[in-house]
């Protein structure tokens, strides 16, 4: 029966060659051409990058493909199950796709690549999402995390110094700033919208309480004492508090941005790019915001939730050394500090953030540097996105009062366990 | 047969309603592009902007010329244009010679073959969609208008055929039978009386066609990753980054993708309407 | 004998199109539904790597409740928007039919929903909905409908709500476009018989308009089913399937199963699912049809 079938498709295939195949050409001048699909996020400068890698690489000719990273995903897991020449030869890998891609083999294992050396001088949580289970995968392409932005001048209006240190100091501060009418409403909002952004939330207090997504095993335990806490303080903000704007249950990470930007928060948590909104010509905050360390609770770090991307090279690729040496170039020192220089992208070696030239450009840097050693990221699993669209619908309902944290925590464990399950 | 003031007056209440049903979305569209990124942010309502500015035009028709992380918007335009018109002259050619065979000859499997081409229109786009990635990606025929003509032409052909061959058989056949006394190939029978006829028909099917190809999404933006080969949907979809949806681009964008297939629905209106009528009757 | 062969030469590059491009591609879809390519595999057209597993992925998506909840949510829209496109078309057909100043005009605007991409339709609309700065929320908040600004497309039934009316604006003219054509058809002669037998003007309409038009309504409303069965792009560019799947439509759903979460064997047999249903939306369409006309 299945000898039968697969004949039949493949006589199909044939009909098909046949009837409406139009030939396709391909070079045959000793060049080698590598395709490459990334997410628009820095796509001006990496196609300035790819003019500096061809001209030091003649043999190499890059075609660099940028999509919006909403298809992203979508349109390389296409890629993967095609062959010929749709598929590419260096993808761009979100942290959480890694146990997806690298569990089906979409992506290939660079581990014996990855020197002593290397690992040493790069920032931990870089290279921290390339890896899975013992191998790594890829290359980081730039840091970012949710950092925390505070008002200064309003934060002085109402008797402080300095960034508060814990959740508990947080709920003061902000019940303060709103009842001297410093801040006309709640003193933040948050992107807690049924979007991607609410898991890595989640993620930020989870880790400031002291929990873990995953324990040494690999095993959720996010319904921790610590991720029950979390999550409760998450609510009691909104709802009993009232120091987090209620309307963050739809917001995503533009709308927060824009409310602090307008001078109507003196908080907010978000991604790296936000530096440069703040302190542009158009902002009512320009000049009056530093970065702090996200708040925390139980003594214990005061971490955060990551959200980097890497490259990595597909089993697909015909030229995998060509691949793997355009890869090290865009990580390679020079070309990471000029990323940071030109796109305000925050390099994956350490001592980049000592780099006097990069501090003088990014007055910010060094304190992002100090966030950037307390990090959690969002657990990789082999189903995360089917996993991610369920926990966010739980957390939902548990910031809109509809249930109580430990079963919504209880229940997504149980999800995670069933997306963890691999091949 | 004349009315009465009072049915008048209802009548143009009637128009009125169904203008400002149609109408106001599209005002309201016309006045946002024309709005500044801080008149399109504020929270308050305002139907007019507080100060009117083109730059949203410019910004669109300069996109993707200093800042790669936005589609170069009107090379979009131009594969769309490439896209939609060559898949209507394709999708009319093969549809108007097999309605004329379906519509004038008697030949086996006649009715069985009508029934599931229509047949073919109701399978959902999305089965299609991962096998024909699969093939087309087998022939490297990915980030490729040709590919996207092809797949839209079959997608149109069964609505085409449809269409006209109800058009064909609604011409009668007594010219016809005389032409080929006179010696008439069947080819020289269909070019110089049945197309002359059915021209209306066969401009409502094209423009039924074009506005589906241009307005499709799905394979586009699966199929498409180059800026060479996306067209406008994809790029109006990509007016976005992570979370950040720029509403002034994506409605601009949205309001010059939508002039071609305004424009050419109000000129060939007449033909459309007429064609449909005529269509319907023997559809 | 050419005479013979003569009009299948005709039918040649119609065939090969649909062959493959549409038949070929089917028959692979429904081959997928039958195997078990859950994640694991990546390569598709790889026969060694196949592994038949009878119903089983049909059996996986009946027993899935986020199957049985988005076929809910296709049904209610189908039948809400398709409902209000037909009423509301055949209201403007009628009022369009009647003699008034300036008619090849308003019959030309009325057009321009219809012509417009339903990708931009999909845009316009998320920005009149949007929770912040949109239009409808604004007016809404206004009026006194909602308490200050809220979040529509963020809550289940309101999102659903919002997509439907997105999808009514635009294809109501298609329906006004169509039954306005058959209208102008008609006979004229048999409206003054009945205005000389009395008839009132409901009476006309449901006696003489509504039958004659039949097949123009037939046709409208099967393809205005189809489409609104299938629909995905206004979900994927409003919603998401959001929130919490109260906007997943059964083609979203597909899209999903497949395209994000790798499930390309569910995602094959919900398919097939579909074809089937759109298949008894014709059979009983026709019949109605048919049992009206003889």
């Amino acid at each position: 029966m299945k000898k039968l079938l697969s004949l039949l498709f493949v006589l199909v295939l044939i009909f098909v060659t046949t009837g409406c195949s139009s030939g396709n050409g391909s070079d045959g001048n000793g060049k080698v051409t590598i395709r490459v699909i990334s997410s628009d996020d820095f796509a001006d400068f990496r196609k300035e990058a790819v003019k500096e890698f061809e001209k030091e690489n003649p043999n190499i000719k890059v075609k660099l493909e940028s999509v919006a990273y909403d298809q992203l995903h979508d349109k390389e897991l296409a890629s993967f199950n095609a062959s010929g020449d749709a598929a590419y030869d260096v993808v761009d890998v979100d942290e959480m796709w890694t146990a997806e891609y690298a569990d089906s083999a979409f992506i290939q294992p660079v581990t014996d690549k990855m020197t002593d050396t290397i690992k040493k001088e790069l920032v931990p949580a870089s290279l921290n999402i390339t890896k899975y289970k013992k191998d790594y995968y890829g290359f980081p392409m730039f840091n970012d995390t949710y950092f925390f932005y505070y008002n200064v001048d309003m934060l002085k209006k109402a008797g402080y110094n300095a960034p508060p240190s814990t959740w508990d100091e947080f709920t003061e501060m902000s019940k303060k700033l709103q009842n001297k009418g410093i801040t006309k409403g709640p003193a933040s909002a948050w992107g807690w919208g049924a979007s991607e952004g609410l898991v890595g939330y989640f993620g930020e207090f989870l880790g400031s309480f002291g929990g873990q997504f995953l324990d040494n095993n690999g095993k959720p335990v996010f319904n921790s004492k610590e991720g029950v806490q979390a999550l409760q303080y998450m609510r009691d903000s909104i709802r009993k508090d009232k120091i987090i704007a209620d309307a963050s249950t739809g917001y995503n990470d533009r709308q927060i941005l824009d409310a602090f930007k307008n001078g109507k928060t003196a908080f907010v948590s978000g991604w790296s790019f936000y530096w440069n909104e703040l302190n542009a010509d158009d902002s009512a905050v320009k000049g009056k915001v530093k970065v702090g360390l996200v708040p925390s609770a139980n003594g214990s770090e005061h971490k955060t939730a990551t959200g980097s991307m890497y490259l990595a090279v597909t089993p697909q690729s015909e030229h995998q050394d060509a691949a793997w040496k355009f890869i090290k170039f865009l990580g390679s020192k020079k070309i990471q500090k000029e990323q940071s220089l030109k796109a305000g992208a925050l390099p994956v070696w350490q001592d980049l953030y000592k780099d006097p030239e990069l501090k003088k450009n990014h007055p910010a840097l060094e304190d992002m540097g100090k966030q950037l050693q307390y990090t959690i990221s969002r657990p990789s699993l082999v189903g995360y996105n089917e996993f991610s669209k369920d926990f966010q619908i739980l957390l939902q309902q548990v910031l809109l009062g509809k249930k109580d944290p430990k079963t919504a925590l209880d229940n997504a464990v149980k999800k995670a366990k069933s997306a963890s399950k691999t091949n | 047969m004349e009315r009465t003031k009072n049915q008048q007056f209802f009548i143009y209440l009637g128009v009125i309603a169904v203008m400002i049903f149609t109408l106001a979305p599209i005002i309201l569209l016309i006045i946002a592009t024309l709005s500044s990124g801080q008149d399109l942010n504020s929270k308050t309502l305002h139907f007019l902007p507080s100060h009117w500015t083109l730059k949203n035009f410019t910004d669109i028709f300069t996109a993707g010329s200093n800042d790669a992380s936005v589609p170069p918007f009107m090379q979009a335009l131009k594969n769309s244009i490439i896209v939609s018109l060559s898949t209507t002259v394709l999708t009319l050619i093969i549809a108007i010679l097999a309605s004329y065979a379906i519509s004038r000859f008697r030949f086996k499997g006649q009715n069985g073959l009508l029934m599931s081409t229509l047949g073919f229109r109701m399978v959902p786009e999305i089965a299609l969609l991962i096998p024909l990635f699969v093939i087309f990606a087998r022939f490297g025929a990915i980030n490729n208008l040709s590919s996207l003509i092809l797949i839209y032409t079959a997608f149109n052909l069964p609505f085409a055929i449809w269409m006209l061959q109800g058009f064909f058989r609604s011409i009668p056949k007594s010219m016809e039978e005389s032409a080929y006394l006179d010696g008439v190939s069947s080819l020289g029978v269909l070019i110089r009386f049945i197309l002359p006829i059915s021209l209306s028909g066969i401009i409502a099917t094209g423009i039924f066609v074009l506005l589906a190809s241009w307005d499709e999404f799905m394979f586009a933006s699966i199929f498409t990753s180059t800026y060479d080969s996306k067209t406008i949907t994809v790029a109006i979809s990509e007016f976005s980054k992570r979370g950040m949806v720029n509403f002034g681009m994506q409605i601009t964008g949205g309001l010059i993708a939508s002039l071609p297939p305004i424009v050419l629905a109000l000129l060939f209106q007449k033909f459309i309407v007429s064609g449909l009528s005529e269509g319907s009757e023997k559809g | 004998m050419i005479k013979k062969i003569r009009p299948y030469v005709y039918l040649v590059p119609a065939f090969l199109v649909i062959l493959c491009v549409t038949l070929a591609p089917i028959l692979y879809s429904i081959f997928i539904s039958f195997i078990d390519l859950t994640k694991n595999v990546h390569k598709l057209d790889n026969p060694n790597l196949w592994s038949f597993i009878g119903f089983t992925n049909y059996i996986n998506v009946l027993k899935d409740s986020v199957f049985w909840n988005s076929l809910v949510k296709t049904i209610i829209f189908t039948v809400v928007t398709v409902g209000f496109e037909f009423i509301l078309g055949l209201a403007i057909a009628l009022i369009l039919n009647e003699k008034f100043r300036a008619r090849g005009l308003v019959r030309g605007l009325m057009l321009i929903p219809w012509a417009l991409p339903t990708i931009v339709n999909a845009v316009l609309w998320k920005w009149f909905y949007d929770a912040d700065h949109g239009t409808i929320t604004g007016l809404l908040a206004h009026l006194g409908f909602t308490d200050g600004y809220s979040n529509i497309l963020s809550h289940t039934t309101s999102a659903l709500i919002a997509i439907m009316t997105a999808d009514i604006w635009k294809n109501t003219a298609f329906v006004a476009l169509i039954l306005l054509a058959a209208l102008q058809s008609l006979p004229k002669d048999i409206y003054e018989a009945a205005k000389v037998d009395g008839a009132k003007p409901f009476q006309r309409l449901f006696s003489i308009t509504i039958p004659l038009l039949a097949p123009a309504i037939l046709v409208a409303l099967i393809i205005r089913t189809m489409e609104a069965f299938k629909a995905f792009d206004i979900v994927y560019i409003m919603t998401g399937g959001g929130p919490g799947g109260g906007t997943q439509l059964l083609s979203f759903l597909a899209y999903q199963q497949s395209m994000v979460f790798g499930n390309f064997s569910y995602g094959a047999a919900l398919a097939q699912i579909m074809s089937i249903f759109t298949m008894i939306f014709a059979v009983i369409y026709i019949r109605i049809f048919y049992k009206d006309r003889g």
